[in-house]
């Protein structure tokens, strides 16, 4: 929690770092001659070109929103599949000994091994291309999303339960009236998670075969030695990142009102 | 007056948990009655089965031997005839006060203006209808003790059983809530099962104490408490009770009575 009398403070002090970072680089790209690190100012004519072109006109120019778009669709596609997948079965994990049993070894098992190291199986069962990258920020949402649902449904309080027991809820009536609710914070914990390793996996799921998405625009700007184009997507992919992330961070701040952890 | 049925009937339950060092009796054969109306508060050191005695009474235990009956039917599972009151609230965090006190009717298929009406109606004689949109965290722990209080007689629970509630609460507010108490216990005609750990508490509220005691827990001895209410914590006849109680609850390791 910030201090009231300090939240003033706050955006000079998150700023803070960045800008020397920003004056870093900038002092240390300074003069002219060869560089293997673009200057800061090449970075934003960059994304300027890339946002709405005028300046070099190459396959690059105005192409930003494009591969935005692109990247944008798959991650917000694959993570509600992910979702869709994720919250009844954690719901199912979590809730019932028999799924508990059945499922959760395997899921351990298969939990530690890292989406990239999914990226050459998962070419040769999706091809390829978009599908593959679809699959992979699919399979990078899916386990926050689980693993936090589960966390949740186990942690709802006992007492809770004997309170809806005594005020004559039936136990068929317990899920929706007690186990939903209560495990809403963890729910809302896996899904930020899950949406943010969606922004990191795109762009490694992107990075072969694919020909539009911020992940190929990298690529591509990386094999013609584009390095300011490079740095431009990293940008923007930390920006729409963290927009997303806002957005759902405020969505979560409304539902979980009600908790001290979240108002 | 006529006599009433009893409200509950515990009889012979003995109570055994698998412990790490083998079976622990938390409970032997415990007989209890309780008339209906009546005002009943457990008392005894700690661990001599008072909360195991509540829970079996509510239906979150089973009994290893004996019944229990309440309004002459056999407890098998909590049901709203029993409302419970927890020392840690057990309130439904999601829930706004006035949601809470409604969650009763509301689970059990009430319509939606009889529901408004109930909450309504309780919200008001708990005194908290300015905080009737607030979320249990914004209460303090009367606030709270309140409204788990409304919440169960919203439900139209008959037997109100209590376990430690005012516990966690200052004096203050422990004084105010027991004064509520049984201002609500008298003109609701509730039987009520109250555990504490305080002697004063449990004459000032009790028609009738009953001392358990320890190893393995088992009730001790019943005692009337006939001073008339409103009661003064410094009559003498309070203090004589007090006395009495407390030599029971300080002795009852030499002499279990049989
Ligand atoms: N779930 C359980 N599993 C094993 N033993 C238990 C369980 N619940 C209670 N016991 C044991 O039963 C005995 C009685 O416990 P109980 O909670 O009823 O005591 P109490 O009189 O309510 O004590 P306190 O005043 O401290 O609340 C204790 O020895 C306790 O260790
Ligand atoms: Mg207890």
């Amino acid at each position: 929690m910030t201090p009231p009398r300090l939240t003033r403070l706050q955006l000079p002090l998150a700023m803070a770092l960045p800008l020397l970072a920003l004056a870093g680089w900038w002092a240390s790209t300074r003069g002219s001659g060869y560089r293997l690190i673009p200057a800061p100012g090449e970075v934003g004519w960059a994304l300027w070109d890339l946002g709405v072109g005028g300046i070099n006109d190459d396959a690059f120019s105005g192409m930003l929103l494009t591969h935005l778009l692109a990247s944008a669709s798959r991650v917000y596609g694959a993570f509600l599949l992910a979702a869709a997948v994720a919250l009844p079965l954690g719901l199912l994990i979590g809730r019932v000994w028999l799924a508990r049993a059945l499922l959760d070894p395997v899921l351990q098992v298969l939990r530690p091994v890292p989406v990239t190291a999914w990226l050459p199986l998962s070419m040769i069962v999706f091809g390829l291309g978009p599908r593959s990258a679809f699959f992979l920020v699919a399979l990078g949402a899916f386990y926050p999303i689980l693993v936090n649902t589960v966390f949740g449904v186990r942690s709802v309080e006992p007492r809770l339960f004997e309170a809806a027991a005594m005020l004559g809820t039936t136990p068929a009536a317990m899920f929706t009236r007690v186990v939903l609710p209560a495990s809403l914070p963890g729910i809302f914990t896996g899904l930020r998670l899950g949406l943010g390793l969606s922004w990191v996996v795109i762009v490694v799921g992107e990075m072969t075969g694919v020909e539009t998405g911020l992940g190929a625009m990298i690529m591509d700007a990386r094999q013609l030695s584009r390095t300011e184009i490079v740095i431009a997507g990293m940008v923007t992919i930390g920006a729409v990142g963290y927009l997303s992330d806002q957005a759902v961070l405020r969505l979560g701040r409304r539902v979980l009102r009600w908790s001290p952890q979240h108002a | 007056m006529t006599p009433l049925p009893d409200a509950i009937r515990v009889q012979a339950v003995t109570k055994r948990y698998a412990g790490p060092g083998g079976e622990v009796v938390a409970l032997r054969d415990a007989q209890l009655s309780v008339a209906g109306g009546e005002f009943v508060c457990l008392i005894g050191a700690s661990g001599c089965g008072k909360s195991t005695l509540l829970r079996i009474i509510a239906g979150f235990e089973a009994a290893s031997e004996g019944r229990v009956e309440v309004r002459e039917r056999r407890v098998d599972g909590p049901g709203p005839d029993r409302g419970m009151v927890f020392q840690d609230y057990g309130l439904f965090p999601w829930l706004t006060v006035r949601r809470n006190i409604g969650f009763g009717p509301a689970s059990r298929g009430k319509g939606r203006a009889e529901v408004a009406a109930t909450t309504e109606r309780f919200l008001q004689m708990i005194g908290l209808s300015a905080f009737a949109d607030a979320y249990p965290h914004q209460l303090s722990g009367g606030m709270k003790q309140r409204v788990a209080i409304a919440r169960v007689l919203a439900n139209d629970a008959r037997v109100v059983l209590m376990d430690e509630p005012f516990g966690a609460l200052d004096a203050m507010t422990r004084e105010r809530l027991q004064d509520e108490l049984l201002a609500l216990w008298a003109s609701t005609g509730l039987t009520v099962v109250f555990v504490t750990h305080a002697i004063e508490e449990a004459i000032f509220l009790a028609d009738r104490v009953v001392v358990m005691s320890p190893g393995p827990g088992q009730i001790l001895r019943d005692v009337p408490i006939p001073l008339a209410r409103p009661r003064d914590v410094s009559s003498p006849e309070f203090n004589a009770l007090r006395r009495e109680l407390s030599a029971l609850l300080g002795s009852n390791h030499a002499r279990v009575a049989r």
